[in-house]
């Protein structure tokens, strides 16, 4: 038991042939919880410096080589390596290892020919090389996934890291004129609602973490891109994470969505026009190196509208991902992609 | 001067066509409704203003009040923050004035008079210089401040649609421009900004939501009944189709929350059509 | 007046659009300039978007050298997409518009709808 949580607490996951032997969910935690202190760290030892320095210049802070520049140096290394170290721990949960891997080597599986059609692309239609930049590792693409999730994690993250510092940073002045003799009690009172904003963003950061650690990334990958109606795609949906899935299930569908724009009024209504399940799975657990892969096969209805791009209006297709997991909240991620209309037999005259 | 539909750039309505697509009511596509009487003194009689002559006259004395550039302060003025009508300045002087604002809350047509206003002036008196330009709130308020002062150094009549994204010294900045190099400015805003004269107080009243639905029904040639005699000579040609909208939950309900913005009435309204096309069509 | 021609009501994807417009009552001399469009259009709940696939104006020279005593021929092959769309929000039609400028300011115009490929409501 003991050993299992020092597994578990393993800061830096190691890897023992082909699997993690730490648990990844507290290794990724303790890293952003780590470097987000060494974050603080460093502000905190810039800040004490710099008040010491404005407060009373006369004194040497430390009396080695350049003393106040050598480690107002060190302390803002330690707030960089802190923010970049904590970024990039953030970040890799965001977007999969695998998936970086991938986009590394390219090209795991030979592209589709392309079609002579597809040179020239067909007007009002979103450009295909945003869908088909990223290749897959069983499928020829892997779909690129509409972030909003983590766009809120990491606006989160940003305010949190923001907030703390310039709260580190009262915090070391108040100290310094606490121990000055000249206390400013209102400074004191007022750094009471800002520590507590400070913790709560602290807190909603870290439970975003958490949750979008322990769901898992979902990838999606696809046969081939454009997709034409009445022809059926190959799709292959993978869910990453450490969790028990009650039930996910996977849907094609089609959006319409229509924005109204005049002086200052400003409107977006989106409705779904078509909804199909391609796949749906029961219950079943998940965990690191071992995720879901639910391999389906799904057809483009033979009279549906092609995706639609204008200014103001749009015809939107995706495979959404819904899923429903113990413990954790609901989740629902969608992935675009690009509807072409029939290709139809070269016409040199009117239709009669 | 003909009471102005602005070209359309769409093919005439089919029968699959939804009177409550926006084509239909983006303003300058429906002639504004004057309900009651304007703020000018060549119309003082306190009622509704129902036939075309009487709304065109009305427009007409309003165009001249801003091309004379003269204006009597009588009348009400709409007031945002107590969502009421207040009594202006019952002095009834005459001043010289260059700044005009149409005045009221979102979606009670200040946009549509505004381009009706252009429309007139450019086929009426087109010898002048008259630009219009619309401000939203997708540019910054010094990109806006930059193309509001350059219409104003270019056009002697310049037409301003939501002048009140402006910053309120860019305001005063426009105001002081219009009437140092002699320009005729006419904008709408929410609330009169410093400077203007109110030209016309916008508000919506039960007369002008029938009066807008009735004319968007009547972009639907299903519904039209040239049989009818007594709806042919009806302002509208599906009275019946007017009356069991303005019955329906739907609206009730939206008219209810939307209050005087009837444009979000109108995007409700939209859905309605939509759901009830088929039987609303089988019926008749 | 002005009457277009030989238009079908559905074209597909590829076919070339031909059409023929004719010009009645009109004194030649005031015909100042002569635009056709093929174009499509949204109408729905949004804004409408336009978009223009063929255009030509005619003006000057080249409208001296036209004899208005026969219909004038326009063709085009039509593209791909976008289709003829008949959505919730929105829909999306095509049409050819004929428009004629004349000296004293006014303007003619005459357009008239077809479908590009087999209509296509919301799926």
């Amino acid at each position: 038991m003991k050993s299992k949580w020092r597994a578990r607490l393993r800061l830096w996951g190691k890897k023992r042939g082909g699997r993690m032997s730490g648990w990844w969910f507290i290794g990724s935690l303790g890293e952003a919880l780590f470097f987000a202190a060494v974050f603080l760290l460093g502000v905190f030892l810039s800040s004490v410096l710099i008040a010491w320095q404005v407060m009373s210049p006369s004194t040497q802070v430390i009396k080695v080589f350049h003393g106040f520049w050598l480690f107002l140096g060190v302390s803002l290394s330690f707030a960089i390596l802190g923010v970049v170290g904590f970024w990039y721990r953030v970040l890799k949960v965001v977007t999969s290892d695998e998936h970086r891997e991938v986009i590394a080597q390219r090209r795991l599986v030979a592209e589709p020919a392309k079609k002579q059609t597809q040179k020239v692309p067909p007007p009002n239609i979103p450009d295909l090389r945003l869908f088909t930049d990223s290749p897959g590792g069983r499928l020829a693409y892997r779909l690129p996934s509409h972030l909003r999730e983590n766009a809120g994690l990491v606006a989160t993250g940003i305010f949190a890291m923001a907030w703390n510092a310039m709260i580190a940073v009262f915090i070391v002045y108040a100290a310094g004129t606490l121990f000055g003799s000249r206390s400013s009690w209102q400074l004191l009172l007022l750094l009471i609602p800002g520590i507590y904003i400070g913790v709560q963003s602290a807190r909603l950061f870290f439970r975003s973490f958490v949750r979008t650690i322990g769901i898992g990334s979902t990838t999606v990958e696809i046969e081939d891109l454009p997709l034409f109606p009445g022809r059926s795609y190959r799709v292959e949906v993978v869910q990453y994470g450490r969790l028990v899935i009650k039930k996910i299930s996977v849907r094609l569908v089609c959006e319409e969505e229509s924005t109204y724009h005049f002086g200052t009024d400003m409107r977006t209504e989106r409705v779904t026009v078509f909804s199909q399940e391609i796949a749906t799975h029961g219950r079943d657990r998940i965990d690191w190196g071992y995720p879901l892969r639910l391999e389906c096969q799904f057809c483009v209805p033979a009279d549906a509208m092609h995706s639609f791009q204008s200014m103001h209006n749009a015809i939107h297709w995706k495979i959404i991902v819904d899923g429903e997991a113990n413990r954790w909240p609901s989740y629902s991620r969608s992935f675009p992609v690009v509807v072409h209309p029939p290709q139809q037999p070269n016409r040199t005259s009117a239709a009669s | 001067m003909s009471l102005f539909r602005k070209p359309d750039i769409h093919p005439p309505p089919s029968r699959n066509s939804n009177p409550f697509a926006t084509r239909f009511f983006t303003p300058g596509t429906i002639p504004f409704y004057f309900d009651r009487v304007p703020p000018v003194q060549s119309i003082d009689q306190p009622s509704l203003c129902e036939t075309l002559l009487e709304q065109q006259a009305i427009f007409e004395a309003l165009l001249a009040q801003i091309l004379s550039g003269e204006f009597r302060s009588q009348g009400e003025l709409w007031d945002p923050r107590d969502s009421k009508l207040i009594p202006r300045d019952r002095s009834n002087r005459t001043k010289r004035c260059s700044c005009f604002a149409i005045v009221g809350p979102h979606g009670t047509g200040k946009s549509t008079l505004l381009a009706q206003l252009e429309h007139a002036i450019l086929e009426s008196y087109s010898h002048r210089s008259c630009q219009s330009l619309f401000l939203n709130s997708s540019s910054s308020s010094r990109q806006s401040l930059a193309r509001a002062l350059r219409l104003l150094k270019t056009s002697s009549i310049c037409l301003i649609d939501g002048f009140e994204q402006l910053p309120k010294w860019g305001q005063t900045l426009c105001v002081w421009t219009a009437k140092s190099l002699h320009r005729k400015l006419i904008a709408t805003s929410h609330v009169l900004p410093k400077g203007f004269v109110p030209l016309w107080n916008t508000q919506m009243s039960p007369e002008i939501e029938r009066y807008v639905i009735g004319q968007l029904l009547n972009n639907v040639p299903a519904v039209e009944s040239e049989d009818d005699l007594e709806q042919r000579s009806s302002n509208f040609k599906n009275r019946e189709l007017l009356e069991l909208l303005l019955k329906s939950e739907e609206w009730r309900i939206s008219r209810a929350k939307h209050r005087e913005n009837l444009r979000e009435t109108l995007f409700d309204m939209y859905d309605w059509w939509g759901n009830r096309v088929d039987e609303i069509l089988g019926n008749r | 007046m002005i009457r277009l021609l030989g238009l079908q009501p559905t074209y597909m994807p590829g076919d070339t659009l031909e059409f023929e417009y004719r010009v009645t009552n009109i004194d030649d001399a005031a015909i100042i300039a002569v635009e056709s469009s093929v174009c499509w259009v949204t109408e729905g709940k949004g804004t409408e978007d336009l978009g223009v696939h063929y255009f030509q104006r005619l003006s000057g020279n080249s409208l001296a050298a036209i004899d208005w005593s026969i219909a004038q021929r326009v063709a085009c092959p039509l593209p791909s997409s976008p289709l003829s769309y008949e959505g919730k929000l929105l829909k999306i039609s095509w049409c050819v518009r004929v428009r004629f400028f004349l000296s004293d300011g006014t303007e003619l115009m005459a357009q008239q709808p077809f479908y590009l490929g087999t209509i296509t409501r919301e799926v």
